[in-house]
């Protein structure tokens, strides 16, 4: 009788233990491996896109879509990570308004020649000692401050830009050196119809411009079954994906999206309707390679 | 005297349009909204003569707007501000004449979905407003997908009731 009481107690004290220290066990990083990253990103579902900068050997991007947010993950040399969303420029206003109260994030205005947008950033240090739950946190943390930073950005973002109902060559060709998009132009078969074959990402885009009066960008990818055609159609908003089966030459689908610009366009509504794209051509690829 | 000083007038200011007209539209300033407050849409609506019947969506900061046009049964919802989101349904079709539609289509695209009845063929389009839209732009939104409803009722068999 008396050994069984100790047999349990010793279990209890074995139990106690070890609900005592959860974290026992847990691996704590000082250096994280780019595997690792990926490995924490797969046990998230997060679907991504894994490229090494061109300008930083030592920095690595993670880019994946999260909550319809598109996100980049900055590993530089495995010492810290950096999560950032880009959203359209707003007044500085609004950054300091964020600023001021958030604890686990910061916004910045980027706006030069070259750059025209906000930002969301938020860092991790991972020299210190980190564990993949810390990781996981420091993710769906960022969830949060990103609703809540889209939500403060969008009601009064107005401002006075110079619009216009049609745009001509030469407007759409300043846009596109200023994105820094080396493009080829091509004549279109209509009179002022214009077409701008250049890369983005190593997909193979077209922009036809329609007179000034509208804009549409077009990808190809492998002919896909109409019924999955109409499955990325249902799910998805601002494209549409279209089966094209020509009777010369082999079927192909393309992924489109076309501005309206008899309403009134300025360039920074272009270059959203051209930067967007890029998102909307990793998902489809993601989809069809599925 | 007086003749030669009008001729003289209409010549220049037909010039002077016809620069205007070879360079397309001027420039002007406008406001551009980074996310499309109800207060605006409806604004909108009420300038369009468009007869509309809110409603809340499911999701809070969600509005849907209920209105007929040229016999059409149109909803537009407002996603928050964010974006808009205009469709109309039509009787089913099958995926090769969606298709058909999608291919020339370049300001509204075909869906078939499922709905109380069974299946429905829906005509759609949205305006991502998170990069900024003028009021022009979702006018001209507006304006266009009623163009868009006329032209597939022509193209589908008949539109539902």
């Amino acid at each position: 009788m008396i050994f069984k009481k100790l047999i349990l107690i010793l279990l209890l004290v074995l139990v106690l233990h070890t609900r005592a220290s959860p974290g026992q066990d847990a691996k704590v990083y000082k250096n994280i491996s780019m595997e690792t990253v990926e490995e924490i990103l797969k046990g998230l579902a997060i679907d991504f896109k894994k490229t090494p900068s061109p300008t930083n050997k030592k920095l690595t991007i993670f880019t994946f879509e999260r909550n319809k947010y598109k996100l980049a993950l900055h590993a530089f040399a495995g010492q810290d990570l950096m999560l950032v969303a880009e959203f359209p420029a707003v007044p500085l206003a609004y950054i300091n308004q964020w600023n001021r109260g958030a604890q686990f994030s910061r916004a910045v205005l980027y706006q030069d020649a070259k750059n025209d947008f906000s930002a969301l950033e938020a860092n991790l240090d991972v020299a210190g000692g980190v564990t993949d739950d810390t990781i996981r946190h420091f993710i769906r943390r960022y969830d949060d401050e990103i609703k809540r930073f889209d939500k403060l950005l969008f009601p009064a973002a107005v401002r006075e830009e110079e619009v216009v109902t049609k745009v001509p060559s030469d407007r759409l060709e300043k846009i596109l050196k200023g994105m820094e998009i080396p493009f080829k132009k091509i004549a279109g078969k209509e009179a002022d119809t214009f077409s701008y074959e250049f890369e983005r990402d190593t997909f193979k885009v077209r922009l036809h411009n329609f007179k000034g009066e509208d804009l549409m960008l077009q990808a190809a990818f492998k002919a896909i079954p109409p019924t999955d055609v109409n499955k990325y159609n249902f799910n998805r908003k601002f494209i549409r994906v279209v089966l094209y089966q020509p009777e010369k030459g082999k079927s192909y689908t393309a992924l489109e999206t076309n501005l309206d610009c008899q309403g009134g366009v300025s360039d920074r509504i272009i270059r959203y309707f051209i930067d967007t794209f890029d998102g909307e051509l990793i998902e489809f690829a993601k989809f069809i390679a599925k | 005297m007086r003749q030669l000083a009008l001729i003289g007038g209409l010549a220049v200011l037909a010039v002077m349009l016809g620069s205007n007209l070879a360079h397309g539209q001027k420039a002007q300033t406008e406001k551009v909204f980074r996310g499309l407050p109800s207060k605006e849409l409806e604004s909108i609506l009420k300038e369009l003569d468009i007869k509309f019947k809110k409603a809340p969506g499911e999701k809070p900061g969600v509005f849907f707007y209920d209105f007929e046009r040229n016999q059409f049964k149109i909803r537009l919802y407002n996603y928050n501000g964010s974006d808009l989101w205009i469709d109309a349904s039509f009787p089913k079709l099958k995926l090769q004449e969606i298709n058909r539609w999608n291919q020339q289509a370049k300001f509204s695209r075909v869906v078939l979905v499922k709905d109380n009845d069974g299946e429905a063929t829906s005509l759609e389009s949205q305006l991502d407003c998170r990069g900024g839209v003028t009021l022009g732009m979702v006018r001209q939104f507006i304006r266009r997908f009623q163009g868009e409803a006329q032209a597939f009722a022509k193209f589908a068999p008949k539109k539902k009731e």
